[in-house]
């Protein structure tokens, strides 16, 4: 065993500059791939609220209204006649005013309208709406387990400039704070929300976008002065101004060409590495163990990129980098990850089954058939 | 005492198919422990072929071979790398080295299997060795950067490190002029004044006069 493992160090010291050169380039690809992946699964995951049961409902942006009546709900209420209650959106309306013993952590509070709670894949937000209820359901952020204890009720206070939200919540469930849910272009991100009401929507809030789940087509919007399309439509212009994909084929092309320079520097050396593997058979060697011992040297190179790759994975997201609220997760990573191993794998196997098959006699000019 | 003590060895390639090569057929051989011996033979005689059996870099097809009184024929491959490590040294036509490492690094080559040296020992018996070819200073120069004798001699002492018994040399003088295979030839024949075993390839009666005794191969036989 101390043998080989002499062989080992032996064969890694011979090929420190090839070796080196594979470590860099597999952390570059690991990592731009997670960060590529994560980007791009994420930016997906923004529009994970489309389906064909809504594609044909109306889409509306009411920042846009040309009339010079502001967008509270109020307003948008007279405007189209009450109809509010298929409105399927949210409302970050600000933080709850809490304790002094509380300052540390400070509750920012999302009203989901009843429309939302019921109508789309809300991804187990598994609210029931009552508006007769003394309550109002609520899901909270995960770090606040100790403060909103579950099943219990609580009294919550938000100002709004002006405007006071005031209502009893009863704690139904948890949300990690790196999930997100995002529907109807405008999102809860739960990294930036602490708790999700379930309520109709109070007068005095602004409005900026949201659907309508029911017969009107985007014309009766737009006839009332909102820009409005159908989600579909939403849908379809969104995804085609995300840039989303730009950095997973930017991160695609760079792998493909990091891969190809591995294959052919490795195939350019088996040469070097069969003559050596010959010398040392000669010298006392098996074939079998000059074999083994490349290829655990080889595996070994994409161990280490794996370990230091793992170490910037983490810290990324211990620092909590974040665009458009998208988080890296742990499975992009590891997913990222086994895509290279796999690419790693195809590139070197041409040059290792070409060491595999060479033959130490002919190498060292011994063997003549 | 035989070294050496080959019955009825038989190589053949390919066997049962359509381009089976029988390389070598019933070669009976006995080398006593101190003689120098050259084989001699045209190319794809079978010399080669007999220098790999002798060197237990290949295995015989059928027949004994006795090394030092163990039968080896029918080892297997770690036994036989053992046996190569402990028991043999190898100089090869074109010098069999690696061209962009030291002098220091070739050398110390075999002594990556073996137990014989130890710790400083390895490096104080490395640069014995270099020194007793007369490549005294030389430790750290790249090999590529040698004459062609030079690089020969880096050879012989790799072949000689681990205190092999028996030498094994293939065509040792064939990329040399006169003056530097006279000079290779010497270092040879000074090893055997220390009791090693010589055996050369050759197909340069020059070269093969100054062995003891001379085997002919011709066809895979000896004559």
């Amino acid at each position: 065993m101390k043998k080989k493992i002499h062989l080992f160090l032996y064969n890694l010291k011979n090929s420190w500059l090839f070796l080196t050169v594979i470590f860099v380039e597999l952390i570059i690809c690991m990592s731009l791939l997670a960060v590529a992946l994560t980007n791009y699964l994420g930016v997906n995951s923004k529009f994970s609220y489309y389906n064909a049961k809504i594609a044909d409902k109306s889409f509306v942006m009411f920042e846009n209204f040309s009339s010079e009546v502001n967008s509270t709900a109020e307003n948008v209420s007279k405007w189209l006649n009450d109809d509010l209650k298929s409105l399927v959106t949210s409302v970050n309306i600000g933080e709850i005013q809490v304790n002094d013993d509380w300052r540390k952590s400070i509750p920012r509070l999302t009203i989901a309208t009843p429309a939302l709670c019921t109508n789309l894949n809300n991804k187990g937000l598994k609210f029931s709406f009552n508006s007769d209820s003394d309550y109002r359901e609520a899901y909270v952020s995960a770090i606040f387990k100790d403060v909103y204890k579950q099943n219990r009720i609580y009294d919550i206070s938000v100002d709004c400039d002006d405007n006071v939200y005031d209502t009893k919540i009863k704690v139904i469930g948890y949300f990690d704070y790196k999930e997100y849910y995002s529907f109807s272009g405008s999102d809860i991100y739960y990294a930036n929300v602490d708790m999700v009401v379930c309520d109709e929507l109070p007068p005095f809030v602004s409005l900026s976008s949201g659907i309508f789940i029911n017969d009107k087509q985007p014309t009766h919007y737009k006839d009332l002065g909102f820009k409005s399309l159908t989600v579909k439509e939403y849908y379809e212009y969104s995804r085609d101004g995300s840039p989303y994909e730009v950095y997973l084929y930017f991160a695609m092309i760079v792998i493909l060409f990091t891969f190809v320079t591995i294959l052919c520097n490795y195939i350019l050396s088996v040469d070097n590495m069969t003559k050596r593997n010959a010398l040392l058979y000669a010298c006392g060697n098996t074939n079998v163990a000059g074999i083994m011992i490349e290829g655990v040297k080889m595996l070994f190179a994409f161990l280490m990129a794996f370990v230091v790759s793992i170490c910037i994975a983490e810290l990324t997201m211990f620092i909590g980098l974040e665009r458009q609220n998208i988080v890296m997760t742990r499975e992009n990573f590891y997913l990222s990850a086994l895509i290279v191993f796999g690419l790693y794998i195809v590139a070197i196997t041409i040059g290792f089954v070409k060491f595999v098959k060479a033959k130490p006699l002919k190498v060292i000019s011994l063997e003549k058939k | 005492m035989s070294i050496i003590e080959l019955i009825q060895i038989d190589k053949k390639y390919n066997e049962g198919r359509d381009n089976e090569v029988h390389a070598l057929r019933g070669i009976d051989l006995m080398i006593e422990k101190g003689d120098s011996l050259a084989i001699m033979g045209v190319s794809g005689s079978g010399k080669s072929t007999l220098l790999n059996i002798l060197g237990c870099l290949d295995k015989p097809t059928s027949g004994s071979y006795k090394l030092n009184d163990h039968n080896v024929a029918h080892k297997n491959a770690s036994e036989l790398a053992k046996i190569r490590n402990q028991t043999i040294g190898f100089v090869f036509q074109s010098f069999g080295l690696i061209e962009s490492d030291t002098v220091y690094s070739n050398v110390k080559l075999p002594l990556l299997f073996s137990d014989k040296y130890k710790g400083k020992e390895v490096k104080n018996r490395v640069l014995d060795i270099i020194k007793q070819v007369g490549l005294e200073g030389n430790e750290n120069k790249k090999v590529k950067d040698m004459s062609g004798g030079q690089q020969q001699r880096v050879a012989i002492a790799r072949a000689m490190v681990n205190d092999p018994d028996i030498i094994l040399a293939d065509e040792p003088t064939s990329a040399l002029d006169s003056n530097t295979s006279d000079e290779i030839m010497k270092v040879l024949l000074d090893l055997q004044k220390k009791e090693k075993t010589i055996i050369v390839v050759t197909h340069d009666i020059n070269v093969a006069k100054k062995m003891d005794k001379i085997v002919s191969i011709q066809d895979g036989i000896i004559i």
